[in-house]
C-alpha cells in the first residue's frame, strides 16, 4: 500500500470528520466524491473499514435527497450523475440509476444539447465530453450522436483560438490547462479506438511542436506526462520521439518540495501509469521518479505527515478533501496502488481520476 | 468531560475558565473527580484528531474543527451527523467510565453533549459563559437594538421570533450561567425553569497584591479586546473630553488591537498620551493592575469579567459601565463607579457621557476615593470571586445531577 495503516486511519477519520459539514454536493470537490472514495476504501481495504459503506450510502441518499439545479461535472448534476453511475456499475452500491437519476441525467442532457461557445470558459465542454462518454449507456444512440456533435464542435472551436493566439501568454497558459484536461478525458476513458480523441492526439503533439519551436515551456509538470501517456496510447506519430523527450526532461526537473498536493498525486499517478506502457529503457527513471516522490507519503508520524499536507493540499486558502485534487484522490490512489504498482489500471481506476 | 472550542488566534474568557478550573480542582478534596477534555480546535494547521489518555487516566481529545463550518453552524441535521463522528472517535476511550458529566461551554457543542449523552448516558451542564444574543452588537447593531427594544419592553415572544436562537435549552439537565440577568434571560424568553439553572461566578485564584504603588502620575487603564462591544472606542472619546477640560493622564491600553485600527486610533486622539501593549504576559498585566490609578470596564454587555475579578483581586479603584453582570459584580460608590447605558431607538446604547467623564474625573481627584474603593473590592472578591468558591458550587452542582 501508499500509505501506512496509520496515517490512512488518520485521513479517512479527517475525511469523516468533514463529509457532512461539506455544503458542496458535486463529484469532483463535494460529498458525491467523498462518498465515492468512502466506499472504495470500504471495498477495497478490508472488513475494518466497512462501517464506511454506510456513512457514504447515508451522504449519497441526502445528496440525492437536496435540489440541484447546477448541471455542471464539478459541482453539478453531471458529476453526482457520473458517480451514481460508477458506483452502481461497479457493484459498489444496489441501485437503479434510472429510477434514482433520470429526470436530472435528461436535464443534464438537455444541456449538454443547448451548450454554446463561450470563449471565457473552455473546461466545461470537455467534463461534458467526460461524462457522457463515461455513462454513454444510459444514453440513447440519437442523443449519444447530437451531444458528440455538439462537444467536439466547441472543443474544436476553443482549439482553434488557441490556436491563432499562442503568442499571448495568458492565452498560452489556458492552453496549457485545456490540453492537460482533454488529455485526461481521453486517459480517463481510455478510449483509444476513438477516431476524434485520435485526432486530438494528433493536434495536441503538432500544437507541442510548435509551441517547442518557439521556446515556449509550460509550467504544468503533468503536461508533458500527460503528453507522452496519450501519445503512447495510440500508435506511434511523427512527434512520438519528441514527446519521449520532453517527458523525459520533466521527470528530472521536479523538485518535489515545490509540488503542489495535486501534483503529487497526479505524477505518481501518471508515472505508474506511463510505466505500465512504455519500453524498459524509461521504466528505472520512472521508478526512480515514482521512489522519490511517494517517499513523502510513506512517513508513519502524524506530525511531519500533517507539516507537508499543511504546505501542499491546505496551503492554499481554498482547502480541497476531494477527488479533484485533494485528500481523497490520496485515498483513491492507496486503495488500489498495488493494482497499479503491477501495471494494472481498469477503468473503474481511470475514470474515478478524471 | 469539558467540551468546548479553542481558537488558535485568540484566547477568549471560556480558556481563562477551563485554566482556573483546571488548577483549581487538582486540590485533594476532589480527588474523586477525574476531568476529561473534548476540546475542537479552531487551526488550520491542525488537520488530525488527536485522542489520548494522560498518565493521570484523563482523556485529552483534540478535534480539527470542520474545515467549512457553515453548513453546520445553519443547519442542525449536518451539525447532528458531523458530532455523530466525533462521539464514534471518542466512544471507544470513555465506555468504562461512569457517572459522566458533559459540561459544554460553547453552544456550538451543545448538540455534541446530546449525542454523547444519548450514546453513553450521563448529564449534561450547559455552561452559559454569554448571552448569544448580545454578540449581534458588533456584527448587526441594527438586529442589536430591535432585540434590545423588545427584551427591555417585555415582548419576549416577539424576541424570540426575532433571535431565532437554534439552541435547544431543554436538552441540558442542569444550566450555569454566570449572572441573575443571564437567568432572568433564561426564564423569561425560554422558559427555562427556575430550578434548572444555577448561578455560578467565575473565580480567580488570589494573586500576590500586596502593596499596591497608586501614586504618581495618573495612568488610565484598560484591559481586552479593542472592540466595539466592548465600549473602547466610546471610552476613548470620553477620555478624550476629559483630557480637553484640562486632566493630564496616561491611557494604558492591553489589549488586542489591530496595526490599522491602533494607527486611527493614535491619529484621532492626538491628544491622549496612549499606550498600546497588545496582549502582554500576566506577569507585565500584574504590574499594571498594582502600579495604575484607575481602571475603567467599558463593556457594553458583559457577564462575569475576568478582568474586573482581577482588576478588584489587585484593589484597583474602578469606573464601570451599568450592564448585565457587571452591574451586579460591583456596587455604585462602593466597590466602583458605575456608569449607566442609556438607549435611543435610533441610535442604540450609549454611555451617558457627562456621566463617564464625571466618574472619571471623581477618581483622578479624589485618592481617598481610590481606596475606598479598592479596598472594597478586594473585599468583595474574597466573599464572591475566588476560585475555591467557583470551583466547591460547581462539584456541588455535579453531585446534584449524578
Amino acid at each position: 500500500m501508499l500509505l501506512t495503516s496509520n496515517i490512512r486511519a488518520q485521513l479517512i477519520d479527517v475525511l469523516l470528520l468533514n463529509i457532512y459539514a461539506e455544503k458542496r454536493v458535486g463529484y469532483a470537490v463535494g460529498k458525491t466524491g467523498m462518498a465515492v472514495t468512502l466506499l472504495n476504501v470500504s471495498r477495497k481495504l478490508g472488513q475494518q473499514y466497512e462501517y464506511l459503506e454506510d456513512h457514504a450510502i447515508s451522504v449519497l441518499e441526502e445528496t440525492l435527497a437536496m435540489e440541484m439545479e447546477e448541471p455542471t461535472f464539478m459541482n453539478g448534476n453531471a458529476g453526482i450523475g457520473f458517480g451514481l453511475h460508477e458506483i452502481i456499475t461497479d457493484k459498489l452500491i444496489d441501485g437503479d440509476y434510472d429510477e434514482l437519476f433520470a429526470s436530472r441525467h435528461d436535464k443534464v442532457i438537455a444541456q449538454i444539447k443547448a451548450l454554446e461557445y463561450d470563449e471565457k470558459n473552455p473546461f466545461d465542454c470537455l467534463d461534458y465530453l467526460f461524462f457522457v462518454n463515461a455513462v454513454e449507456d444510459r444514453i440513447s444512440c440519437e442523443d449519444k450522436a447530437l451531444c458528440d456533435s455538439v462537444l467536439e464542435r466547441l472543443v474544436d472551436s476553443h482549439m482553434s483560438r488557441f490556436q491563432s493566439e499562442f503568442v499571448r501568454w495568458n492565452v498560452r497558459n489556458m492552453y496549457y490547462v485545456f490540453a492537460i484536461r482533454l488529455m485526461a478525458v481521453i486517459n480517463s476513458l481510455q478510449s483509444y479506438s476513438n477516431d476524434y480523441f485520435r485526432r486530438c492526439r494528433d493536434l495536441l503533439l503538432n500544437n507541442e511542436m510548435r509551441l517547442h519551436t518557439d521556446d515556449y515551456i509550460s509550467q504544468y509538470l503533468i503536461y508533458y506526462s500527460y503528453l507522452y501517456l496519450t501519445d503512447l496510447s495510440f500508435s506511434r506519430n511523427e512527434h512520438s520521439d519528441e514527446s519521449a523527450r520532453l517527458f523525459d526532461e520533466s521527470l528530472k526537473n521536479i523538485i518535489t518540495e515545490t509540488l503542489s498536493f495535486k501534483e503529487f498525486a497526479d505524477v505518481v499517478y501518471l508515472s505508474l501509469r506511463i510505466k505500465s506502457v512504455t519500453d524498459n529503457g524509461r521504466k528505472d527513471l520512472l521508478s526512480e521518479t515514482i521512489d522519490r516522490v511517494t517517499f513523502e507519503f510513506t512517513d508513519d508520524d502524524i506530525d511531519r505527515f500533517e507539516c507537508k499536507l499543511n504546505k501542499t493540499m491546505f496551503a492554499s486558502s481554498d482547502y480541497n478533501l476531494g477527488i479533484y485534487g485533494g485528500l481523497c484522490r490520496l485515498l483513491i490512489l492507496d486503495c488500489f496502488w498495488d493494482d497499479m504498482v503491477d501495471g494494472v489500471f481498469p477503468k473503474s481506476l481511470t475514470r474515478l481520476l478524471f | 468531560m469539558h467540551l468546548h472550542v479553542r481558537h488558535k488566534r485568540y484566547h477568549t474568557g471560556i480558556d481563562r475558565y477551563l485554566e482556573m478550573y483546571s488548577n483549581g480542582i487538582k486540590s485533594e478534596a476532589y480527588s474523586d473527580i477525574r476531568v476529561h477534555r473534548i476540546y475542537i480546535i479552531d487551526d488550520r494547521d491542525i488537520i488530525f484528531p488527536r485522542i489520548r489518555f494522560t498518565e493521570e487516566g484523563t482523556l485529552h481529545a483534540l478535534i480539527p474543527m470542520v474545515y467549512d463550518n457553515l453548513l453546520v453552524s445553519l443547519d442542525v441535521f449536518w451539525k447532528r451527523r458531523s458530532m455523530k463522528i466525533v462521539v464514534d472517535m471518542v466512544k471507544p476511550y470513555l465506555q468504562r467510565l461512569s457517572n459522566l458529566v458533559f459540561q459544554s461551554h460553547n453552544l456550538y457543542l451543545s448538540v455534541l453533549a446530546e449525542e454523547l449523552k444519548n450514546k453513553l448516558g450521563g448529564k449534561i451542564i450547559m455552561h452559559l459563559h454569554c448571552l448569544p444574543w448580545k454578540f449581534t452588537y458588533n456584527e448587526n447593531e441594527e438586529l442589536y437594538n430591535k432585540l434590545h427594544r423588545l427584551y427591555e419592553a417585555g415582548n419576549f415572544k416577539e424576541f424570540n421570533e426575532l433571535e431565532d436562537s437554534k439552541i435547544d435549552y431543554g436538552v441540558p439537565d442542569k444550566i450555569i450561567c454566570l449572572s441573575d440577568a443571564a437567568k432572568r434571560y433564561l426564564m423569561n424568553t425560554k422558559g427555562v425553569p427556575e430550578d434548572k439553572i444555577d448561578i455560578i461566578m467565575n473565580g480567580l485564584a488570589p494573586a500576590d497584591n500586596d502593596n499596591p504603588l497608586r501614586k504618581g502620575d495618573v495612568k488610565i487603564l484598560y484591559v481586552g479586546k479593542i472592540s466595539k462591544d466592548k465600549g473602547s472606542y466610546k471610552m476613548l472619546d470620553i477620555l478624550d473630553s476629559v483630557c480637553r477640560r484640562g486632566y493630564d493622564f496616561e491611557v494604558v491600553m492591553a489589549g488586542a488591537v489591530g496595526a490599522v485600527d491602533k494607527t486611527r486610533l493614535c491619529s484621532m486622539y492626538g491628544r491622549l498620551k496612549l499606550t498600546f501593549l497588545n496582549q502582554i504576559p500576566y506577569s507585565e498585566l500584574a504590574e499594571l493592575y498594582r502600579t495604575c490609578t484607575l481602571g475603567i470596564l467599558p463593556s457594553i454587555h458583559e457577564q462575569c469579567s475576568y478582568v474586573g475579578i482581577e482588576m478588584s483581586m489587585f484593589g484597583v479603584p474602578l469606573v464601570v459601565s451599568e450592564v448585565d453582570a457587571l452591574k451586579e459584580m460591583f456596587k455604585d460608590n462602593e466597590t466602583a463607579l458605575l456608569v449607566p447605558l442609556l438607549f435611543d431607538p435610533d441610535l442604540g446604547l450609549d454611555f451617558d457621557r457627562e456621566i463617564f467623564a464625571d466618574r472619571v474625573i471623581r477618581l483622578i481627584e479624589n485618592d481617598k476615593l481610590r481606596r475606598y474603593l479598592g479596598e472594597n473590592a478586594q473585599k468583595a472578591y474574597r466573599e464572591s470571586f475566588t476560585l475555591n468558591g467557583m470551583i466547591k458550587r460547581t462539584v456541588d452542582l455535579y453531585k446534584q445531577i449524578v
